[in-house]
């Protein structure tokens, strides 16, 4: 017998509401029908041509990338070439060469050299930051679901609040107040870097909350830290998860945005968004000066974030095809957990 | 064992005709990716016009997938390996993608488990119920939403006008349906593929969706594919019936038949197992799960179940060789897959 | 629906009446002052050692009376007396020892089970929380519970995808089971799981039933399963129940209108003649808007047309020995 491959089926219909496929009359099987449990990964933008799905590759790549700088920069005390501020005044501007990889600046300082010492900077602060808002967010995102009431509405108007103030503002705001620092530095970007943690942890708390597991482990008469700690948060995980990788570029870039500003890290030390500052009068002259820590910032940036499209890829498994049919006419119920 | 109740109502068109309007063949369905044997091995499947055929089987045995082979909705992960579809004629498996556009919702339609899901809830219901008709029949905007009316009316709607002109979101299970009855019946198909319709529903609804199928059959000459793990509703509403079980069809033949003198020892199981048939104060349960049976590729993949092997004795054969799907007696609207049926030639 | 006075002082409970439940009432708050009338006063009992049945179709609020009886959501007014003590508003210590002593068993096991922490975990978790604190001693409950519901001790180490439906509501009844409860509420136990696999589950119950001296509360629509196992059925409608009596009396002698158009679609093989005209047109009411007067009379072939139906709200009625039906026409209704 020949092997039949069915024929494509077209996503032609405006409104393909979910999962595998449209077809003009028949409307299409939702994501929880068998068609979509047969299948280990059934996303809403599955059938559009060309799809949202990313590439297999991008988890590696991301990884290899971010490992790559990880290590690098890990390793830069012994492998960098030069001192980072050591001057050569006749070497000033000049291109690459054997001994300057990448050339000099303007005070004739190895660029690669500064380069790997200024991210060290960068990434450290972006990662500590990202760690902190992920930290305070997940905290209390979970707190306002598990509590509701009085507290979730605070917290959610206070997120409200804060969410209108883009980070740079706020970031100038505090740094003109408290001056330049890197506790300054790290608190400006944390204050209203944890909203989008918090949200996105509530609203992922709240719809664990109605899962029968926790109803589950209510009657069961398990205690409240409990079912929050080790039910709700490793089951909330993996968004937020994706989400830091996300926000990781962000953060990057904004640490590298008030460097440029002459607000981040101060001299002697610098890092990428200074450099970016220092170039800026030669950019005409000498791109690559300008070209290079803006390029060290996206590819960070960029493979930290293959990485989280990467980790989205990977569902929690599925519950195989063939166990259990689906849920019989109780499960229309809607009162079930219907209370506030 | 159960009465197979008379069908209460005399079809008003003429009984199935001969020539067959579904003809399923050898089809067999992989997941390349997934552990477990083929989805789908091998099974044949005949529905004439005006014909009711249950497909019986629990999670696992393919009866969904088989749906979904047919309406071309395999997801695409799943590989269609070998077999073939036709459909009045025509093949299924081969033809072009516009062609298969053409046919669905025109000549064969399907209706889902969950049917609240299946609407669309920013459109009107009587937009939907209308759009196989004006996308195959090019019917007016206007005809259209007179005859979405109709149908809704036929269906059992107390008020259709109401029920056109509103969203889906306030319809119960029931209620929805009866909607995706009326869309699916818009373009007037041959062939309805009915996967599960009233699993979801409560059971007092449930009877009302059965009644109005059949009435639709009667009505019509509408061949209906119904796929079901309940063998209660199989009873009332069947003619003929298939059993699968691990991606094969282990039993078939006239509904009547089935029930009161099956043959092959799952349907037997089955059938004692649903009605919840006690012996000795304990309910006849079938030991052990189906969970592995697609993995078995020798010999029969009942077999680690099957009480009737062990009290014959007949164990090894039965793991050795698998059964082929044999006529039992010498007419042909019974088979069954087991050496021990009746008519079987000689245990090799 | 009690066979005896509705009101029933705490003194005065009887010692074979394990759980008392009296004018039990539980609403939902919707939006914009709409209210959902999930359990509008029901009363019922459960005896020791017995198992009782309650059923209904979809929106009749049985799953939110299991859960309130289970004290697992506050109720609005109404007694709940376990064992003789009033735990209507437990709270607290006295709501977590009241746990040890009523489990429920749920319809999804794949649902009732954290897809993330293995079985092992999951089933100790409440051990812990109930101090059983030597590792030991846990594992021993475990594996011995384990034996008793047929599963090998294999599973502790799987996580719930990696088990079929059956395996793993056995390990659910397991966790309900392993704080030695008195009272275990199935809410739908078989319901998602195949026929050949629903017999098994069923048999076990019986077992556990018999050898741990349960009491058991099914919640069921499947009227064979609540045939073969409840000694007692009531039959719930819209937040009322309607109808209550022995299961040999409920099913052969059926009073309320509604109880015999479900045993006609339910039971339909077997169905006789006069129970198969008993088919029910339209779907049950919204509990957000119950109708007035007796809540079944928009779909009763009785009540569709009487004045009274509309209007009043029947009362109890008894029509044998411990079977109570709540029906302005009940006799009419038997002998249609």
């Amino acid at each position: 017998m020949p092997r039949r491959r069915p024929r494509p089926v077209t996503a032609e219909h405006p409104r393909a509401q979910a999962a595998e496929v449209a077809t003009p009359a028949a409307p299409a099987a939702p994501a929880d029908s068998p068609t979509a449990r047969a299948s280990p990964r059934a996303g809403l933008f599955d059938s559009v041509r060309g799809g949202f799905r990313s590439p297999p590759w991008t988890l590696a790549v991301g990884a290899g990338a971010l490992a790559a700088v990880v290590v690098i920069l890990l390793l830069t005390p012994w492998i960098a070439p030069h001192d980072p501020a050591f001057q050569e005044l006749s070497q000033r501007l000049a291109g690459p060469s054997g001994d300057h990889w990448a050339g000099t600046d303007h005070l004739g300082r190895d660029v690669l050299s500064r380069l790997m010492y200024g991210g060290r900077f960068s990434v450290t602060i972006a990662a500590a930051t990202l760690v902190l808002c992920a930290v305070i967010g997940i905290v209390l995102g979970a707190l306002a679901a598990g509590r509701g009431g009085i507290l979730d509405e605070l917290l959610m108007r206070g997120v409200d609040v804060l969410t209108c103030f883009p980070d740079v503002v706020v970031a100038l705001f505090l740094i003109a107040i408290f001056g330049t620092g890197y506790g300054t530095l790290v608190a400006a970007l944390t204050i209203t870097g944890w909203t989008p943690f918090a949200r996105l942890m509530r609203g992922l708390a709240l719809e664990i909350k109605s899962k029968e597991y926790i109803e589950a482990a209510e009657v069961l008469g398990c205690p409240r830290w409990f079912i929050v700690f080790r039910h709700i948060v490793p089951n909330a995980l993996r968004p937020v998860l994706a989400m830091s990788f996300l926000r990781f570029g962000h953060k990057l870039i904004t640490v590298g945005a008030l460097s440029y500003l002459g607000l981040g890290v101060q001299p002697p030390d610098s890092d990428w968004g200074a450099m970016l500052l220092d170039a800026q009068p030669y950019m005409e002259r000498l791109p690559w000066l300008g070209v290079l820590p803006g390029l060290a910032i996206f590819v960070t940036a960029l493979s930290v974030t293959l990485i989280g499209q990467g980790l989205e890829n990977r569902k929690l498994p599925r519950r195989r095809p063939d166990a259990g049919h689906a849920e019989p006419a109780s499960a229309e119920a809607p009162l079930k957990g219907a209370g506030p | 064992m159960i009465r197979h109740r008379e069908s209460a109502t005399q079809p008003a068109c003429s009984p199935p005709s001969d020539t067959p309007l579904l003809e399923i063949r050898g089809l067999r369905v992989d997941f390349p990716h997934v552990e477990g044997g083929p989805a789908i091995d091998g099974i044949e499947l005949t529905i004439r016009r005006g014909e009711i055929v249950a497909l019986v089987g629990e999670s696992g045995s393919g009866k969904t997938m088989t749906a979904l082979a047919v309406m071309g909705l395999l997801p695409p992960e799943a590989e269609i390996t070998g077999g073939t579809a036709t459909l009045d004629g025509e093949d299924l498996f081969t033809m072009s993608s516009t062609r298969r556009d053409q046919i669905r919702g025109n000549k064969v339609a399907m209706l889902f488990q969950q049917p609240k899901a299946m609407l669309d809830p920013t459109a009107k219901v009587g937009t939907q119920v209308s759009e196989s008709l004006r996308r195959h029949r090019g019917v007016s905007r206007r005809d259209a939403k007179t005859r979405a009316v109709e149908l809704l009316r036929d269906v059992g709607n107390p008020e259709p006008q109401r029920r056109a002109s509103s969203y889906p979101y306030r319809l119960s299970g029931g209620m929805a349906q009866r909607v995706m009855i009326a869309a699916a019946l818009s373009a007037d198909p041959a062939l309805l593929v009915a996967d599960e319709p009233t699993t979801a529903l409560d059971v007092t609804v449930q009877a009302q969706i059965l009644k109005l199928l059949q009435r639709k059959r009667d009505e019509l000459g509408l061949s209906i594919l119904l796929i079901t793990h309940d063998l209660g509703i199989v009873s009332s509403m069947a003619d003929r019936t298939a059993v699968m079980y691990a991606g094969r069809i282990v039993e078939d033949g006239v509904t009547t038949e089935i029930f009161t003198d099956p043959q092959h020892p799952y349907t037997q199981a089955l059938l004692r197992a649903s009605l919840l048939e006690s012996e000795r104060g304990k309910l006849f349960a079938i030991p052990g799960s189906a969970t592995q049976a697609r993995a078995i590729d020798r010999g029969c993949r009942f077999r680690p179940r099957c009480d009737t092997a062990r009290e014959l004795g007949i164990t090894e054969t039965c793991g050795s060789a698998e059964p082929t799907l044999h006529a039992c007696g010498d007419h042909d609207h019974h088979h069954s897959r087991c050496y021990a049926s009746r008519g079987y030639p000689e245990v090799p | 629906m009690t066979p005896g006075p509705v009101s029933m002082p705490l003194d005065r409970t009887e010692p074979e009446q394990l759980v008392v439940v009296e004018d039990l009432v539980k609403h939902f708050q919707l939006g914009r002052g709409k209210r959902v009338h999930s359990v509008d006063g029901v009363s019922l009992t459960v005896r020791r050692g017995e198992v009782l049945g309650l059923v209904g179709e979809s929106g009749c609020g049985k799953s939110t009376l299991a859960r309130a009886i289970l004290r697992a959501v506050q109720i609005d007014s109404g007694r709940v007396v376990f064992d003789g003590r009033d735990v209507s508003h437990a709270q607290g210590k006295e709501l977590k020892a009241l746990r040890r002593s009523m489990q429920l068993v749920f319809q999804d096991p794949y649902g009732a089970l954290d897809p993330r922490m293995r079985l092992r975990t999951s089933l100790g978790a409440p051990l812990v929380h109930h101090g059983v604190k030597n590792k030991q001693d846990r594992r021993d409950r475990m594996l011995a519970m384990l034996e008793r519901v047929g599963l090998d001790e294999t599973i502790l180490e799987r996580r719930p995808h990696e088990c079929s439906g059956g395996q793993l509501q056995r390990v659910v009844i397991a966790r309900a089971l392993l704080l030695e409860p008195q009272f275990l509420v199935c809410d739908e136990p078989t319901s998602s799981l195949d026929a050949s696999i629903r017999a098994q589950i069923l048999n076990l119950l019986v077992e556990l039933k018999d050898e741990l001296g349960l009491t058991l509360f099914l919640i069921s629509h499947d009227l064979r399963v609540v045939r073969y196992l409840c000694d007692r059925v009531a039959v719930m409608y819209l937040g009322e129940i309607v109808e209550v009596a022995t299961r040999d009396d409920l099913f052969l002698r059926p009073a309320h209108p509604y109880t015999k158009a479900l045993i006609a679609a339910a039971l339909a093989e077997e169905a006789c003649a006069e129970q198969t005209a008993a088919q029910l047109e339209g779907e049950p009411s919204s509990p957000i808007d119950p109708p007035a007067g007796c809540r079944f009379h928009p779909r009763c072939p009785i009540g569709r047309d009487r004045d009274l139906c509309h209007t009043l709200s029947p009362a109890d009625s008894p029509v044998g020995d411990e079977h109570l039906v709540r029906c302005h026409f009940w006799p009419e209704a038997t002998s249609t």
